[in-house]
């Protein structure tokens, strides 16, 4: 328990607030998001602009997650072996990853039946271009990575002091 | 739906002048879940609460209830009250 014995060095516990990361949660979804949405169904495919979208994912996808995995208490908790967690750490963890985990499969049962039934079926709107699958599977990654670092994010509470009181 | 488990954890702790830090190093947690204990934001497993207990010298119905504790003060009242009335 505890990670005493564990040789991994535990991250102090950030600044941040649990409204705080619920905030910052909700604006690294919205800024990615639009990107991607744009590359999707706004910016033409191939064109100039859809390059410099796709270089700014994956410019900000990959130097977030390069900060959070490095410096995030968050992430430690979420990617750490069993023995450097204590057991309201591997509780929040194991809820984490199970609602990741309904998430994901939810989103790729939904993906599948859009993909293959709906959208051949009614004529709706489907990827055509390389910029476009590029983005959604770039959304399926940055999902399949963040998602359960996330919802320990989401849930786990304030810092907590170290002092007496 | 999970019973709400009280606990006189933070009473125990200031008392004795111990350190969440302190504590969750004695019953091998990481503080922060000291606090969540402390708020009622988590409830321990058997093992933890018996070490909690254990660490304060107490019986573990003294530091974890189902029910709000009473004061101390009240029940030392009790106490004294039941040893005089045995007597």
């Amino acid at each position: 328990m505890a990670g005493h014995s564990s040789k991994l060095v535990r991250p102090r516990a950030g600044r941040l607030t649990r409204r705080g990361r619920r905030a910052a949660i909700i604006a690294a979804a919205l800024v990615i998001g639009g990107l991607l949405g744009a590359q999707l169904f706004a910016v033409p495919p191939g064109s100039l602009a859809a390059s410099v979208l796709k270089l700014a994912t994956a410019l900000l996808t990959v130097g977030g997650f390069a900060l959070v995995m490095t410096r995030s208490l968050i992430w430690f908790m979420g990617n750490a072996p069993d023995e450097a967690l204590d057991e309201r750490e591997l509780s929040l963890r194991n809820r984490s990853y199970f609602r990741a985990y309904a998430l994901y499969a939810g989103l790729t049962v939904l993906a599948g039946f859009y993909f293959l039934d709906l959208a051949p079926d009614f004529g709706l709107w489907m990827p055509t271009h390389y910029d476009q699958w590029w983005a959604l599977v770039w959304a399926y990654l940055i999902l399949a990575l963040g998602a359960p670092a996330a919802f320990l994010a989401w849930d786990e509470g304030d810092p907590e002091t170290e002092s007496l009181n | 739906m999970t019973a709400v488990l009280h606990n006189r954890i933070t009473l125990l702790r200031t008392e004795r002048n111990v350190s969440r830090k302190d504590l969750a190093e004695a019953v091998g947690v990481n503080f922060q879940t000291i606090g969540y204990l402390e708020r009622g934001d988590y409830s321990p497993s058997l093992e933890l609460a018996m070490k909690i207990a254990r660490f304060f010298a107490m019986p573990v119905e003294m530091v974890f209830s189902f029910e709000p504790f009473q004061p101390l003060t009240a029940e030392l009242m009790q106490a004294k009250a039941k040893i005089a009335g045995d007597a």
